[in-house]
């Protein structure tokens, strides 16, 4: 008897072989293209030798730039680990009334797009707000030089609005950590003699560590790649410079070199946190008995609810309360069809986007489930690569070969004997929805690997012993197992396609808007007032992740 | 349930030659041979890590071997010769350790899922037949997660059963039950198997289930079986040393520091005692006394267990050198009357069981 060897490729698995391979060519189109455009003079030679704007930059302000940049991030990462910390630290180590509220409340700042607060506190502690001309009509003084005033409109404003935003993720990790940890190293600890002081300081913080530099990278990625307050602030970063590059100057290869630049930051970074995670394993204590909350005192709730809840109201409250204000004080403008125009055309960009995402995360990982190769496991890690581009990067990686693209067609087409189409690529919604897919597949890929991960293999085993085929286990076992991942995958990644700004501005086609571009066009043009609903909306929708994470912590 | 009485006694079930099995860069199996005659039950029994599963895993046809011959009834389905049946076409049942029933579908629907050949109604009948037979018939419609582990493995049972295949394979299939239950999950078992002359491997790492379930017990060591015969064979008379140390199957003693021994045991011992072995002392064999002399033989500890008492006894090799010693073990129904630190007298028999290294 001679039957056909199981081992040898069948015609569809190496169909499916051949176009994850391709797909995954594509998602790393863009930081190719950077590359390129960046060293051997690019797509287009004959401008880049013409083009000295990257030159004139380096001479005169980009270190200056870099500066900047490295500043925001440092000092973002000081507001963060302030509003983080200790927070994380008496969610994790008290029992008092209220903590489970407080410990999702702690969470909400993450809704908040930074450069929405960065408007609103700017707005009330300027010279022209309400607080200082309050403080001026009490106190009689006359004009800035009669009194010192903290200048929001600082590298250290821009910083503090970016940390209040960005401090849940220290938060979160760490809090979970310090929660993970296990009674039996705290009571071994108190057993050799330790005080309460000394087992925080030797046991706790080295512990949560990993934890802490994994939050502080991710803070620090967030941080750099941030567009919107920094340039609400008028502070030039490195973000800023690859949009002025483009968008003022006209220079697609100035943007590509400084993008790369921005991107070696990002490597560093990303080095940085993939080793922190590596130490985390064996850092994790759990496993044992969780540790045991001890009871606050009532001086000491008292003390956390007003730390906590200043942080809160800053963070959350303040912004979200005069958001709420401004739309009832201009509510005809809050109220016009403009907005829920905008609102459709970006619920329909997000969800072509999230749809296509959640697909290729479906197929990239039941590819590496059927075939756990080392060749399809680099190709789901390198289809996960965008997470870590900033958008504004990302978006001129996109530009440089969709511009080729619609030239070349262009001339086919009108080599056919055609009229030009014109940027059918890099001038309509499909080069918005690539970088969006690009940009938050590793989302979709992380949802949809962990689902498969708690899957056994012996469900497979057991499923191709009973007699059925691979598209028989995949549809029959597999997906109705991931429902939940896949639902998960498919809200986060449209989530993140509504409130992302940087690349959005930089691809969005001429004459349209996201929610978030008009919001930040109001914001820039110091106008919020008038689009202040849609900031709302934006941030309603970005609070179904935090419900979604609360739901998921609770079940576990 | 009707399933089909084997008609083909004549031909051995399993039979494996020369199977050899590399996963990464480790061999897991080596020259694993053995076969299994039709309706009879195969223990594979081992430490963790010799290649059980893998041996187990490589009949079904979910590890493709480097090499070697599978036959499962006289049809070859992996051999060199570039013939590898896959493993939905070798019509093997498998039970699995955590028993692998798809949490997302009713017992029902678990158990009908390799029978979408049948019709509709036929897959009920046979849905119902299975459920029966494993007297669980009220549950089709419950999911996974609602049954405790007895009934789950049941289940698991009716799912590999329910094809009608006429080898099952099963991975651990009681590691995860306790007690009472496990023993009368093993003789049900036992007895559906042999009513339908079902062949079954079972992998465990636990002798006593090799003793309840088996009629055949090998014992692998390090990707290859060490012995294959009767439980009580592989027990009484261990091959090799490593079969009789995984077996536990009683004091051992090298001709190295043999003679030793012997000079306190009081025996007629063989004459010929051979360099190159061991002798294996059964501890129920071995009867302790007191002794008013000073032996260099003393009591370490007494345990009760369950069917009797146990003695663990330090033989002193050298008389002057109490490091060098050995410890055996001696077994009695009845207490003896002695403390810990007596000095005791030894008497074996039978004759010890001679095995080679």
């Amino acid at each position: 008897m001679k039957v056909k060897s199981n081992t040898s490729p069948h015609l569809a698995g190496l169909i499916m072989s051949t176009s994850t391979a391709i797909i995954c060519l594509i998602m790393l189109l863009p930081i190719a293209a950077l590359i390129i455009e960046s060293t051997a003079g690019g797509f287009s030679s004959i401008d880049s030798e013409l083009d000295t704007t990257f030159n004139d930059l380096a001479d005169t302000v980009l270190r200056q730039y870099i500066q900047n940049s490295l500043t925001i991030v440092s000092e973002t990462l000081f507001f963060a680990c302030l509003f983080a910390i200790a927070p994380a630290w008496w969610c994790a180590h008290y029992e008092f009334s209220g903590r489970k509220y407080l410990q999702w409340m702690m969470i909400f700042p993450l809704a908040i797009p930074a450069y929405i607060s960065a408007y609103i506190y700017t707005d009330t502690l300027d010279y022209a707000g309400p607080i200082q001309s309050s403080l001026r009509a009490m106190f009689h003084w006359q004009s800035p030089q009669d009194y010192w005033f903290f200048d929001i409109r600082s590298h250290w404003g821009a910083s503090l609005m970016l940390g209040l935003a960005l401090y849940p993720y220290i938060f979160l990790l760490l809090r979970n950590a310090f929660e993970q940890r296990s009674q039996s190293l705290i009571e071994a600890a108190q057993i050799l003699g330790a005080s309460e002081r000394k087992i925080f300081w030797t046991i706790h913080i080295p512990l949560a560590r990993p934890a802490l530099a994994i939050g502080c990278t991710l803070v620090a990625m967030e941080s750099l790649a941030d567009y919107g307050t920094v340039q609400l602030f008028a502070i030039n970063t490195l973000t800023t410079a690859i949009y002025d590059s483009w968008l003022v100057y006209g220079s697609l290869a100035s943007a590509a070199k400084i993008s790369c630049l921005t991107l070696l930051f990002v490597i560093t970074l990303v080095i940085f946190e993939k080793n922190s995670r590596k130490k985390q394993r064996h850092f994790d204590s759990r496993g044992g008995k969780p540790c045991v909350k001890v009871k606050a005192s009532r001086s000491k709730v008292s003390f956390i609810w007003l730390i906590c809840g200043a942080i809160f109201s800053l963070g959350f409250i303040i912004p979200v309360a005069m958001l709420i204000s401004y739309c009832l004080d201009y509510w005809a403008a809050n109220s016009n069809s403009i907005i829920l125009i905008h609102s459709q055309s970006t619920f329909l960009l997000a969800l072509s986007a999230a749809f296509i995402t959640v697909l290729l995360a479906i197929l990239f990982n039941s590819q590496q489930r059927f075939q756990p190769t080392p060749h399809n496991q680099l190709k789901l890690s390198l289809s996960s690569l965008g997470y870590a581009i900033p958008g504004t990067v990302l978006a001129i990686g996109i530009l440089i070969p969709l511009g080729q693209l619609d030239i070349w067609s262009n001339h086919f087409i009108q080599w056919l004997g055609f009229d030009k189409v014109g940027l059918i690529f890099s001038g309509t919604g499909f080069a918005l929805i690539l970088a969006f897919v690009i940009r938050f597949a590793a989302i979709s890929n992380g949802s949809i690997q962990a689902a498969y991960k708690q899957m056994p293999n012996n469900l497979d085993d057991a499923s191709t012993l009973l007699k059925a085929s691979k598209l028989k286990t995949f549809t029959h076992i597999h997906l109705p197992i991931m429902r939940p991942a896949i639902i998960s995958a498919f809200l986060l990644v449209f989530i993140e396609c509504v409130k992302e700004l940087p690349a959005s501005l930089l691809l969005r086609p001429f004459d349209f808007e996201t929610l978030a571009t008009y919001v930040y066009q109001y914001a820039s043009d110091e106008q919020l007032e008038y689009a202040a609903s849609a900031a709302l909306l934006i941030i309603l929708v970005s609070l179904i992740p935090i419900l979604l994470l609360s739901r998921s912590q609770k079940m576990q | 349930m009707a399933l089909p009485m084997n008609n083909l006694a004549h031909v051995n079930a399993v039979e494996l030659t020369n199977l050899k099995v590399k996963l990464g860069t480790t061999d897991i199996l080596q020259d694993l041979s053995f076969n299994l005659a039709a309706g009879e039950i195969l223990c594979l029994l081992g430490p963790s890590g010799c290649g059980k599963t893998t041996a187990l895993k490589t009949l079904a046809g979910l590890i493709t071997p480097q090499s070697g011959q599978i036959e499962v009834f006289g049809k070859t389905v992996f051999s060199d010769n570039n013939i590898n049946v896959s493993a939905k076409q070798r019509s093997i049942g498998f039970i699995f350790q955590d028993y692998a029933l798809f949490p997302h579908m009713t017992i029902g629907q678990n158990i009908g899922y390799g029978l979408s050949e049948l019709t509709n109604s036929d897959r009920q009948q046979r849905i119902e037949e299975a459920l029966s037979l494993v007297e669980l018939s009220n549950f089709q419609q419950r999911y996974p997660h609602e049954l405790s582990g007895g009934q789950q493995q049941r289940i698991a049972v009716a799912r590999a059963l329910a094809p009608k295949p006429q080898l099952i394979l099963m991975d651990e299939p009681f590691s995860n039950i306790d007690g009472q239950v496990k023993r009368r999950m093993m003789a049900d078992l036992r007895t559906l198997l042999k009513s339908h002359n079902i062949s079954c491997i079972f992998v465990t790492h636990a002798k006593e289930e090799a003793f309840a379930f088996a009629d055949k017990t090998a014992v692998m060591t390090a990707g290859s079986i060490a012995q294959l015969d009767t439980p009580t064979k592989v027990f009484n008379q261990p091959k090799n040393l490593a079969v009789a140390h995984f077996m536990e199957s009683g004091n051992l003693a090298s001709l190295h520091h043999c003679q030793q021994v012997l000079d306190k045991v009081d025996h007629q011992w063989p004459k010929d005692l051979d360099n190159s072995g061991y002798w294996l002392f059964k501890p129920q064999h071995l009867k302790v006394m007191r002794s008013r002399q000073n032996t260099g033989i003393h009591l370490l500890d007494t345990t009760y267990i369950g069917r009797g008492y146990q003695y663990h006894i330090n033989i002193q090799l050298d008389k002057n050198d109490a490091s060098k010693s050995i410890i055996w073990k001696a077994e009695s129904e009845h207490p003896f009357d002695l403390t810990i630190g007596d000095s005791l007298s030894l008497e074996y028999s039978q004759s010890p069981h001679w095995l080679l290294n």
